[in-house]
């Protein structure tokens, strides 16, 4: 236990620091290099849970796509070196973040979070999301639903290929949305050739000219 | 028992992050240290101090804007990141899965493949 | 096979789906002229599906994947109620489409993609499958409103919903996660089960009720109900009008399809605790309706006034949903009733405004003046709505309104009634004041809101750029170089012609349904009786 104990801790330090550094560096660079720390600490949280397959979501997804997006999209945006001025809602703010740690912090202590009566309970369901492919017995009993043989040898991958692989092709459908949209929304002006665009600006001209619309008015 | 077996196989991961941070912060100290000592010789230069030593001469400041491109690719890499993360799960139980799992997955991958070909032949995979 | 059985059923989202792809494959070869025979392939996909949905699904009540999802007659009904709106969405955002945006085929297919996500909503039964549903519904909307890339309203219209979105569907998630951690069940029926075997006595567990009511915020930030509606006049007032439409129409009606299902399935057979979250509920509806109309009376723009508008409808809604219960049909037969005749109305009064914004690029409130003169047909649509919106007798609105108000009065929340109707008497006056603008206020008169042009005249012109383009996008005005001068006051000729057949044709058939159900809405209850049934029992 020590050595859980250990380590928790110093993630924590590693989460706490660099989630502080996020929010309080100016510089909008470095702040965007502190969050992919905090997505790291944050997987191995997840290892120390036993949920190994979040781990690697969180480090592949998190650590490795997502802090890339937010990466480029400071490298791409203009003024950025401006950082992040302080503005007159920052007190309020942290002191509303404050109050909702608190009281989610409060809230998970309090809960007794198996209270339920036995029949009722479905912990088979809450174990298969433990395990990528397969429950091992020990993880069954830390979860106290010992005995439940229907779980043994069902992991994520069966309810994800099983039960819910509705929501799975759903998902699919979601990304490819997305990437469609993405890709329209951002994609450059084509070249002159084309009929519709009589003037070839660049998307940041362009965007320029629309704020400066805005502000005409 | 000091650490389970799960444990255990982390605690490689976490004997390899401890030497990935020991060897540069290693390297950092015996340098100041032999400097310390007057081991190490001291001779700064304005040629020293550049930010690539050898070759070209760096241009303008450390800040410079990217092309907008790269972020139709962030976008793609994104996507097709999470459709791997699906893959695994399926990958780790494909043998006991059955035959409706494999064409679950081909539907799934096919209709990420849409989204391939869609940003292919709308030259979106193009530079310029 | 379990799994595969009954997947037939499931043939109208296939079909959707791959309409959707069909879209975009044809946008690959159609050439850049022809791309509005997407929007007619849409909404020709649209019409079959609905007839063989309707031909397919009528009586089935059947579940899906261990009850994840529900084909039954309130999902039927729902998707039929999807799909007409996605067809009078793209019917009436082809002129504005092909005049004003760029990257055509993609947005007929995403229309069809969140019209797939607001049908897979309707039929879920189960917290995940829902939010994934959610989502599909939600990205495309966030493209949808930034879709006029040029237009920097646009731009903050999608950042702000992608970021308001992002944030609900987080606090959304947080609470099912805990409800999931409780319980260990996501599927609503489960969730019933679960919360009614609580004991009484002992220890109860705050992180259940934080779920609950995190669910019950993150489902309000998508309702636009109030403390979490801040959102929508921005959103709307950016978004490309057409869009606007849908967001008033289609995200709400898809919102509500849920939190109805999730509310009788999940909550309401739990009974005593169902009376305590009622009176939140009912709470929140009071709030909701009030400010949406209070608010709405100091309204300019009329995207933001059709903002307000639906933030106060979405009062009336909840005023529905709060009033659910096991002994009577009717609040759930209003809420529905309500969603149709307000969905019938909201068609006519933004296919009004859309033909008008199409004609002139404005968007103003004042910008309406005269347009009982110009436009007899679209200035009597218009009005038409805004007096059925109101809820006077004759038009859909008071029939919704009375069926709806009953409904809530006869649960036990008289007070609740009586304040809608209060607040319905306030909708009245700013309803009444675009009817007046278009018939009383003079057609050459000094525009009063002059100032406020600058961004209107970019938003005309966002998607094509340079001296060459023309405000009404009709091939023959002599397109002058309309810079933010004067000239913008001049009335707009195209204001001269008549609209096209198919806004005729859409406001026509809008009209007819806003009439049909202010006269004779029993053969619509009658199936709406059927939806409220599949989900109380």
């Amino acid at each position: 236990m020590l050595f859980q104990d250990v380590v928790f801790w110093l993630l924590t330090v590693v989460a706490v620091g660099s989630a502080l550094g996020v929010v309080l560096i100016r510089d909008l660079f470095r702040a965007a290099l502190l969050l992919v720390a905090v997505f790291v600490a944050v997987g191995g949280y997840f290892v120390l849970l036993n949920a190994e397959f979040l781990a690697v979501v969180q480090v592949l997804i998190y650590a490795g796509a997502i802090s890339v997006l937010i990466i480029f999209a400071v490298m791409l945006t203009r003024d950025v070196q401006q950082g992040n001025p302080p503005n007159r809602l920052q007190i309020p703010a942290v002191a509303l973040a404050a109050l909702l740690l608190a009281a989610l912090v409060t809230v998970a202590v309090d809960t007794q979070w198996s209270f339920l009566p036995e029949g009722e309970r479905q912990s088979v369901e809450l174990v298969q999301t433990a395990a990528v492919s397969d429950i091992s017995p020990e993880t069954l009993e830390q979860a106290g639903a010992a005995g439940e043989s229907a779980a043994q040898g069902v992991g994520l991958a069966d309810l994800l290929i099983g039960r819910f692989v509705l929501p799975f092709e759903a998902v699919s459908v979601l990304l490819l949305a997305a990437l469609i949209g993405a890709l329209a929304l951002v994609r450059p002006r084509p070249a002159p050739q084309d009929a519709r665009a009589s003037g070839a600006e660049s998307a940041s001209e362009s965007a320029g000219a629309g704020a400066a619309g805005s502000e005409a008015d | 028992m000091f650490l389970d077996d799960y444990f255990r196989q982390y605690g490689l991961v976490a004997i390899f992050c401890v030497v990935a941070v020991a060897v540069p912060v290693s390297m950092m100290l015996m340098s100041w240290g032999m400097s310390r000592v007057g081991l190490r010789p001291r001779a700064p230069s304005a040629v020293k101090a550049e930010t690539y030593e050898c070759g070209m001469e760096a241009i303008g400041g450390k800040w410079n804007l990217f092309n907008f491109r790269y972020y139709m690719f962030a976008i793609l890499f994104v996507i097709f990141d999470v459709e791997v993360i699906f893959l695994y799960p399926w990958a780790t139980k494909f043998l006991s899965l059955e035959l409706f799992a494999l064409i679950e997955m081909a539907v799934f991958v096919g209709i990420l493949l849409i989204g391939w070909a869609y940003a292919w032949r709308k030259r979106d995979l193009e530079w310029g | 096979m379990p799994l595969t059985a009954n997947l037939d059923l499931l043939t109208p989202e296939f079909a959707l789906a791959g309409l959707a792809f069909l879209v975009f494959a044809a946008d690959l070869v159609l050439p850049e002229g022809r791309k509005h025979w997407l929007g007619w392939l849409s909404v020709a996909g649209l019409l079959a599906l609905i007839a063989v949905s309707v031909i397919m699904l009528w009586g089935v009540e059947e579940t899906l994947y261990n009850g994840l999802l529900a084909v039954d007659d309130f999902s039927l009904w729902f998707k039929v109620l999807f799909m007409v709106i996605g067809v009078f969405i793209i019917l009436s955002s082809m002129d504005f489409v092909s005049e004003r945006l760029e990257h055509q085929g993609e947005f007929y297919g995403i229309v069809l993609f969140s019209v797939l996500g607001m049908n897979v909503m309707a039929q879920s039964r189960e917290l995940l499958t829902a939010y994934i549903a959610l989502e599909l519904l939600s990205f495309s909307l966030y493209v949808l409103a930034a879709y006029a890339r040029d237009n920097a309203k646009s731009n903050e219209s999608g950042l702000k919903y992608i970021i308001i979105g992002a944030f609900s569907s987080a606090i959304l998630l947080y609470g099912v996660s805990m409800v999931y951690g409780v319980l260990g069940v996501t599927k609503f029926e489960a969730i019933a089960a679960g919360l009614a075997a609580i004991p009484d006595t002992g220890a109860v567990s705050p992180s259940l009720w934080v779920g609950v009511a995190l669910i019950l915020v993150g489902l309000g930030f998508k309702v636009a109900a109030v403390p979490f509606h801040m959102w929508a006049p921005d959103v709307y007032e950016g978004a490309p009008y057409p869009i606007t439409a849908y967001l008033s129409i289609g995200s709400k009606a898809a919102a509500f399809a849920l939190v109805l299902r999730l509310a009788a399935e999940g909550f309401v057979p739990v009974g005593d605790r169902w009376e305590q979250w009622q009176l939140i509920l009912a709470v929140l509806a009071a709030v909701t309706m009030l400010v949406g109309n209070l608010v709405a009376l100091a309204q300019r723009n009329l995207k933001r006034l059709m903002a307000y508008s639906s933030i106060g409808h979405s009062g009336f809604i909840l005023a529905g949903v709060a009033a659910l219960s096991l002994d009577s049909n009717l609040p759930s037969n209003g809420v529905m009733l309500y969603l149709v005749g307000y969905s019938a109305t909201n068609f006519v009064v933004f296919g009004g405004l859309i033909s008008f914004f199409n004609m002139t690029g404005k968007e103003m409130m004042s910008d309406l003046a005269g347009l009982g003169g110009t436009q007899p047909f679209l200035a009597a649509s218009i009005a038409i709505g805004m007096f059925s919106l109101a809820g006077l007798p004759i038009f859909a609105g008071f029939a919704i309104k009375f069926y709806l108000f009953t409904a809530v009065a006869d649960e036990g929340f008289l007070w609740l009634a009586g304040l809608a109707v209060f607040a319905s008497l306030v909708s009245l006056y700013y309803y009444l004041q675009v009817v007046r603008q278009m018939y009383i206020e003079p057609a050459e008169g000094e525009p009063a809101y002059g100032h406020g042009y600058g961004y209107e005249h970019v938003d005309a012109e966002h998607g094509e750029q340079g001296a060459g383009h023309n405000e009404s996008g009709e091939g023959d005005e002599p397109a002058p170089a309309r810079r933010y001068g004067a000239a913008q006051f001049e009335t707009h000729p195209a204001l001269g012609r008549r609209p096209s057949v198919t806004v005729i044709a859409v406001l026509g058939a809008g009209l007819l349904a806003v009439f049909w159900i202010g006269v004779y809405p029993s053969p619509l209850l009658d199936t709406i009786e059927a939806a409220s049934k599949a989900i109380l029992s």
